[in-house]
């Protein structure tokens, strides 16, 4: 009697591209966060040197 | 002659100076898509079956579908707010599509990633220049273009207007990549979903790959609303920098 052949392994690629495309959505938004929060401190600074200006004139 | 050349100004939204610090980059509707995301990742590796012809790497099909699925949605916004900008020019609609086209480049790199990690096994090559996988290269080459293109034109008018019309010309390439498989002698697989009869998929795996485009779906918009919130804080930044003049 032949053994059952079952599904072929296929697992590491399924493995790697998981892995992979979790870590491209994660990087992204650690990217995205990090812009963001230097932008929003770089715009921080630019309002409280425009408000000293105004304060000033 | 006066309103029309006030028409073609871009309207400037850039500064609501109050309030754009205090709204979060990732609000409420990130927060789903990551819950819906890893909910989706989970139900695809530990609670769906293994394809009993290709084994394990089938799995891919769920990202990679969702992704290409959440790519052409990002890209359709592109489109649709780009025909909006050259409609009425307001800056807000050429913001959102700059966020569109940055999304839409990450999914698309997705699509390109892990679409050879499913054919190496099951084809037996990374790559084959068929019409499907070509035309998705060329698209992403495109996207890259619209995004390299807007960081190099200083004029903001022109750099929408300019932008615009590439991200309309890119968005027309996707109803030929999907029919391309129709069109053209391929290696790439006919559509197992997006197809006139039934769904050619048991319900097992039917139901994973609904749940992976719904948490795609969700993230592709969530972190188009997250970039375009980036977007507005930088050029109500590059406003006060130019001293109140046009962002």
């Amino acid at each position: 009697m032949m053994p059952q052949a079952g599904p072929p392994d296929t697992s590491a690629f399924y493995h790697i591209a998981y892995t992979w495309v979790a870590l491209l959505l994660v990087g992204y938004v650690a990217i995205l966060w990090v812009r963001g929060r230097r932008v929003r401190a770089l715009l921080r600074g630019a309002r409280e040197r425009e408000t000293r200006a105004t304060r000033g004139t | 002659m006066t309103s029309l050349s006030v028409a073609h100004q871009p309207r400037s939204n850039a500064a609501a100076p109050a309030t754009v610090e205090q709204r979060p980059l990732f609000g409420w509707l990130f927060a789903l898509a990551v819950v819906c995301t890893v909910a989706a990742y989970a139900r695809a590796i530990y609670f769906t079956p293994i394809e009993a012809l290709q084994g394990a790497s089938q799995k891919i099909y769920y990202v990679h579908v969702s992704a290409a699925m959440s790519a052409y949605l990002a890209l359709g916004i592109l489109a649709v707010l780009s025909i909006v900008y050259l409609w009425i020019r307001d800056e807000r609609a050429d913001r959102l599509a700059e966020s569109a086209g940055e999304v839409g480049l990450l999914f698309l790199t997705v699509v390109l990633t892990s679409g050879p990690l499913w054919g190496k096994p099951i084809w037996g090559t990374w790559w084959t220049w068929d019409a499907r996988l070509t035309l998705t290269l060329f698209l992403w080459f495109l996207t890259a273009g619209y995004l390299v293109m807007r960081g190099a034109i200083e004029d903001t008018a022109m750099r929408a207007r300019y932008s615009a019309v590439l991200g309309i010309l890119a968005a027309l390439l996707i109803p030929f990549i999907h029919l391309s498989v129709y069109m053209f002698n391929t290696l790439h697989p006919k559509p197992i979903l997006l197809k006139p009869d039934r769904p050619s998929m048991p319900n097992e795996m039917l139901v994973t790959f609904f749940a992976m485009w719904v948490a795609f779906t969700l993230l592709c918009l969530a972190l188009i609303r997250a970039r375009y919130h980036y977007a507005v804080d930088r050029d109500a930044l590059r406003a006060l920098e130019s001293g109140g003049g046009d962002a």
